[in-house]
C-alpha cells in the first residue's frame, strides 16, 4: 500500500493513473444514465476531485473502485442540482455486474463480446435494435418501419437484449 | 436508472458500439486543470487563463479566479486558527495529536464527565486522555459536500418560517390532481378507471378508521346519490361522532407503533409506559392537535410516564422507550420519523450516500444531553427530567468515535445549522426545548408528514422509504409533495386537512386494475410510483384485528379504552417480535405465511368471527328471513365489500339446493 498526493508522492504520476481509468469511469458513468458530454465532465471531475486529496493505492481495481464511487457522488450531486429522480437502490447489483463484467479491463473485452454477439442476432432484431441506437428512432417509428405494433417493437428489441446479455455472460465463462 | 443493471450496461455499450459515443481521451484536458488547480500555490493560479471543459466551453474570468483563489486561502487560515483552537490538548492529556490508524483509548475516566449526569442511566462516547476531540478531518468521500466539523456555535433565530397562505380544499385538491395529471401526461401514461364506489368505501375505511365498512355502511353510501358522497364519507369519518372514537383509536395505533414499535412499552423492564402514550396520542388525536404541537410536546416532554402518577405527561414515553445505554436511538428516531432523515448509518461513519455526516448525527444527539431518568421511590413510575451536562471538558460537548479511531467533539447542532448555544446548563440553555423548537420550524416537518400519509394511502410515499428523504432518495413527485407540504403548514398542521386532501384526490379514486397503457407503474417491482392506479397490498394485523371484531360482533367500543387496547396488543403479539438491535426494529410474521394462516385459522377471535352462535354477522344472517340470495350478498357484502356475481349466486344457489344442513352450507361460505 502507498500513499500517493500531488505534493508528497515522487513517483506518483497523475497521467498514468487518468489513462490507466478514464475509459472505465466513463463508461461507468454513462452506465448510469450519464449522455456522452456528461460523462465527459463528469469524468474529468472525478479525477480533479481525487487527485486534490492524498489517497492511498491498495491496488488497480481498488482504485477503479474508489474512482467508480467518487464518479458516483457526483452524478449524484449533479442529478441533485438539476432536481432530477436517481434510483440508487440497485447501484450495489450494478457495481457488482459492472465489476463482473468491466471490473479488469475498463470494459474493453465487454465491448468486444458485444459486438461479436450482436453479429449472431436476426437481421430483424439487429436491425430494430440500429434503427434505436444508431439512428436515434422512437419506438413508434421502428414499429412502423417493421410493420409491427408499438408493443411489439418493444418487445422485439427487449429480445433482442436478452439475447445479447446472454450471449455476453457465455462469452465471459 | 433501469432496475436491471444489466440492461443499463447493454443499452450503454449499444449507444457506444451503434451511437458511435466512444470513450474519449481526456488526458491532456484533465492535466491542464489539474496543474491549474492546486490551490495552496496562489501566485501560479491566479496567472492561470481560463480552460475549457469538456465540449462545453465554461469562460472563466480572471477575477473570478483570482477571488476563488482568495477565498480558498482565507478558508485554509481560517481552518488552521480553528484547528490550533480546537486541537488543545484535556487536562491531563499527554499533548499529542492523534493521527489517523493510530489506535486510541476508549474511555474517558468518570469524573470527567458531568457530574450532575446520571451515569447509571446515559452513557456517552467518551474522549480519553491524550486525544485531541475535534480533530478537523477531510470528508471520506471526495464527491460529497460535507460541513467543516467543530465547535462552532452560530446564533439563530428560530421561529416560524414564512408560509402562503392557506387556499380552500377544494383548491389544494385540484392542485394534487392536476399535478398527478401532469406526471401522467409527461410519462405517457393513462391512468386506470375509476374504483367502483364499493371499492373506495373499503380502502377509505380502512385508511382513515382502520376497519373494513360493515354491510349496512356499504349499503347506505352506495345507495347515495353520487354527487359528493366521497366527500360525504370522508368528512363524517373524520368529523362524525359516531367515528370520532374509532379515528382516534386507529392513528394512536399507527402512531404508537411508529414512535415504539408493536412491542414497545409492554415488557416489565421497559421504561416506557405504553399506555401513557397511547393516552397522550388519543388525546392529541381526538382534539385533533395541531401535528407541529404534537412533535413539539413529544421532543420536550418532561414528567412521569404513568398514568396517576404525581407529575404524569404521556408524552414522555416516546424517548423513554429511546433511551438506553446513550442517546442515538432518540436521535436516530426523532431524525426519521419527524424529519424524513434517517441517520443510523452515520451514525458510526460518514455514509457514501448520504449528505449527512457522521459530525451531524452526534451534533443532533447533543440536544438530548440534558435527558436524564429517575425512578421514584417506591413506584413503577419513571420520570424523565433535564439535568445540568458538562463534558469535564470545555462544557457541553459529546465525544463520538470515528473508524479511524480519532474521537472527535460535537456540540448541539441542528442539521449542520447550529443551535443559539453551547451551554450544557439548563437554566441556560434547555437543549431539549431548543431541538423541540428546531424540528417544529423546520422545512423537513411537513415534508416528511405528508410523505409518510401519503405513503399510508397509497403503501408507497414519494420516496422509497418515508424514513429516507435524504438528497440521494428521488422524490417522485417533488412539485405535488412541496404542494402539500406548503399547504399543511398553511392550515396549522390539521392532520384532518391533509387527510382530506389525500382520500379525496384522483390517485385515491383510481381502480388497482391496470392496462396495456399504464404497465409501467409498477413501484411493487422498484420503479418510481406514478400512482396511476391504486396500488394493492395487504391489510395491516391492527385493520385485520378491528375488522375481525366487527364481523365477530365483538363491541368493544363499550370497553375502557385501556382494556381494549390490552385486547388488541395480545392478539397482535402472536406476529410480533422485537429485535435487539440498535433501531429497536421488530420482525412481523403477519406476512401471509403459515403462523399466520394457524393463528388465522384457528385462533378464538376468528372462531368467535366464524360462528353461528355469536352476535356477529353469521349470526345475523341466519337469524334473518331474507330469501338465499339476500343472504349471500350480505355476506359478500360484509366480508370483501362488493355483491357477488352471477356466476357465484348461481354456484351458491345450487350448493344449497343439494345441501342437507343449508346453515352449515352458509357457514362453511362465510
Amino acid at each position: 500500500m502507498s500513499t500517493a498526493s500531488p505534493h508528497d508522492a515522487a513517483d506518483f504520476d497523475p497521467r498514468v493513473l487518468i489513462e490507466q481509468h478514464q475509459v472505465g469511469i466513463w463508461r461507468y458513468l454513462r452506465v448510469l444514465g450519464c449522455d456522452a458530454v456528461l460523462a465527459e465532465d463528469l469524468t474529468q471531475e472525478t479525477f480533479l476531485t481525487v487527485l486534490r486529496k492524498p489517497f492511498e493505492v491498495y491496488s488497480e481495481a481498488a482504485t477503479a473502485a474508489y474512482l467508480r464511487r467518487v464518479a458516483y457522488n457526483l452524478f449524484i450531486s449533479h442529478r441533485r442540482r438539476s432536481r432530477k429522480e436517481t434510483l440508487v437502490e440497485d447501484i450495489d447489483e450494478l457495481n457488482i455486474t459492472w465489476d463482473r463484467w468491466a471490473g479488469q479491463d475498463n470494459g474493453d473485452q465487454l465491448v468486444e463480446n458485444l459486438r461479436e454477439c450482436l453479429e449472431l442476432l436476426s437481421e430483424r432484431a439487429r436491425g430494430a435494435l440500429e434503427m434505436r441506437f444508431q439512428q436515434r428512432l422512437r419506438r413508434l417509428e421502428i414499429a412502423r418501419s417493421l410493420e409491427i405494433t408499438e408493443h411489439g417493437a418493444k418487445n422485439l428489441m427487449q429480445r433482442a437484449k436478452k439475447q445479447l446479455r446472454q450471449c455476453v455472460e457465455g462469452k465471459m465463462q | 436508472m433501469t432496475t436491471d443493471p444489466h440492461n443499463s450496461i447493454v443499452d450503454s455499450l449499444l449507444d457506444e458500439l451503434l451511437g458511435q459515443q466512444q470513450p474519449p481521451d481526456l488526458t491532456s484536458q484533465i492535466l491542464d486543470r489539474y496543474h491549474d488547480q492546486e490551490p495552496v500555490l496562489p501566485a501560479s493560479s491566479t496567472s492561470s487563463p481560463p480552460r475549457r471543459r469538456a465540449q462545453r466551453p465554461r469562460q472563466r474570468s480572471l477575477r473570478n479566479i483570482v477571488a476563488i483563489a482568495a477565498s480558498l486561502l482565507i478558508v485554509a487560515m481560517l481552518l488552521g486558527v480553528l484547528a490550533k483552537r480546537i486541537n488543545r490538548p484535556l487536562p491531563g492529556g499527554n499533548g499529542e495529536i492523534a493521527g489517523q490508524g493510530e489506535e486510541q483509548p476508549s474511555r474517558l475516566p468518570d469524573e470527567k464527565r458531568g457530574s450532575s449526569r446520571p451515569s447509571e442511566l446515559v452513557e456517552r462516547v467518551p474522549a480519553d486522555d491524550g486525544v485531541f476531540p475535534g480533530t478537523v478531518a477531510g470528508a471520506d468521500f471526495p464527491g460529497e459536500d460535507l460541513p467543516l466539523p467543530g465547535p462552532v456555535a452560530l446564533t439563530m433565530k428560530i421561529g416560524p418560517r414564512d408560509t402562503v397562505p392557506a387556499i380552500a380544499h377544494q383548491q389544494v385538491i385540484s392542485t394534487v390532481n392536476q399535478r398527478l395529471t401532469d406526471t401522467w401526461q409527461e410519462k405517457e401514461l393513462v391512468p386506470s378507471e375509476q374504483a367502483t364506489d364499493a371499492e373506495w368505501c373499503r380502502r377509505v375505511f380502512l385508511r382513515l378508521i382502520g376497519r373494513i365498512p360493515t354491510a349496512d355502511e356499504l349499503q347506505e353510501f352506495v345507495s347515495q346519490p353520487a354527487e359528493g358522497n366521497r366527500q360525504q364519507l370522508v368528512e363524517m369519518l373524520l368529523e362524525g361522532e359516531n367515528y370520532i372514537e374509532e379515528y382516534a383509536q386507529h392513528w394512536t395505533n399507527i402512531w404508537t407503533n411508529m414512535l415504539i414499535g408493536r412491542r414497545g412499552g409492554m415488557a416489565d423492564n421497559d421504561m416506557a409506559n405504553r399506555e401513557g402514550l397511547q393516552q397522550f396520542l388519543r388525546r392529541s388525536l381526538q382534539g385533533n392537535k395541531p401535528y407541529d404541537q404534537m412533535v413539539y410536546e413529544l421532543l420536550s416532554a418532561t414528567g412521569s410516564n404513568t398514568p396517576g402518577s404525581e407529575q404524569y405527561n404521556g408524552a414522555v414515553n416516546f424517548l423513554l422507550a429511546c433511551m438506553g445505554k446513550d442517546t442515538s436511538l432518540a436521535t436516530a428516531k426523532t431524525s426519521s420519523i419527524f424529519l424524513g432523515q434517517k441517520l443510523q448509518c452515520v451514525q458510526c461513519h460518514n455514509h457514501p450516500f448520504s449528505e449527512v455526516a457522521q459530525q451531524q448525527f452526534w451534533e443532533m444527539d447533543a440536544f438530548f444531553s440534558q435527558m436524564a431518568v429517575v425512578r421514584a421511590p417506591d413506584t413503577d413510575a419513571w420520570t424523565l427530567v433535564n439535568q445540568d451536562y458538562s463534558s469535564g471538558q470545555s462544557g457541553g460537548e459529546v465525544f463520538y468515535q470515528q473508524p479511524d479511531g480519532q474521537v472527535k467533539a460535537a456540540f448541539p447542532s441542528f442539521l449542520g445549522k447550529g443551535a443559539s448555544s453551547q451551554s450544557g446548563e439548563v437554566q441556560e440553555f434547555d437543549r431539549r426545548e431548543e431541538l423541540a423548537q428546531q424540528v417544529r420550524y423546520s422545512e423537513h416537518l411537513p415534508r416528511a408528514l405528508v410523505n409518510r400519509i401519503w405513503g399510508h394511502f397509497f403503501g408507497h410515499g414519494f420516496t422509497s422509504s418515508v424514513d429516507e428523504m435524504g438528497a440521494h432518495s428521488p422524490v417522485s413527485h417533488p412539485d405535488l409533495l412541496g404542494d402539500l407540504a406548503v399547504q399543511f403548514e398553511a392550515h396549522d398542521y390539521d392532520i384532518k386537512s391533509l387527510l382530506r386532501w389525500v382520500s379525496l384526490s384522483d390517485a385515491f379514486s383510481l381502480s388497482s386494475r391496470y392496462s396495456s397503457s399504464n404497465m409501467a407503474d409498477t413501484p411493487e417491482a422498484g420503479e418510481i410510483p406514478s400512482f396511476s392506479r391504486y396500488y394493492t397490498r395487504s391489510m395491516q394485523p391492527e385493520e385485520v384485528y378491528q375488522s375481525l371484531l366487527l364481523v365477530a360482533g365483538v363491541r368493544r367500543g363499550d370497553e375502557p379504552f385501556a382494556e381494549q387496547q390490552m385486547a388488541q396488543r395480545t392478539w397482535l403479539g402472536q406476529f410480533t417480535r422485537r429485535m435487539e438491535n440498535d433501531e429497536a426494529e421488530e420482525s412481523s410474521s403477519f406476512s401471509g405465511d403459515v403462523h399466520q394462516s394457524l393463528v388465522m385459522m384457528n385462533g378464538p377471535l376468528m372462531q368467535q368471527a366464524t360462528s353461528p352462535a355469536q352476535d356477529g354477522v353469521l349470526a345475523t344472517v341466519l337469524e334473518s328471513d331474507m330469501p338465499l340470495p339476500g343472504k349471500v350478498r350480505h355476506m359478500f357484502m360484509a366480508a370483501i365489500s362488493r355483491r357477488p356475481t352471477a356466476e357465484e349466486l348461481k354456484v351458491v344457489s345450487m350448493m344449497v339446493a343439494s345441501a342437507k344442513d343449508p346453515a352449515a352450507l352458509l357457514q362453511d361460505i362465510w
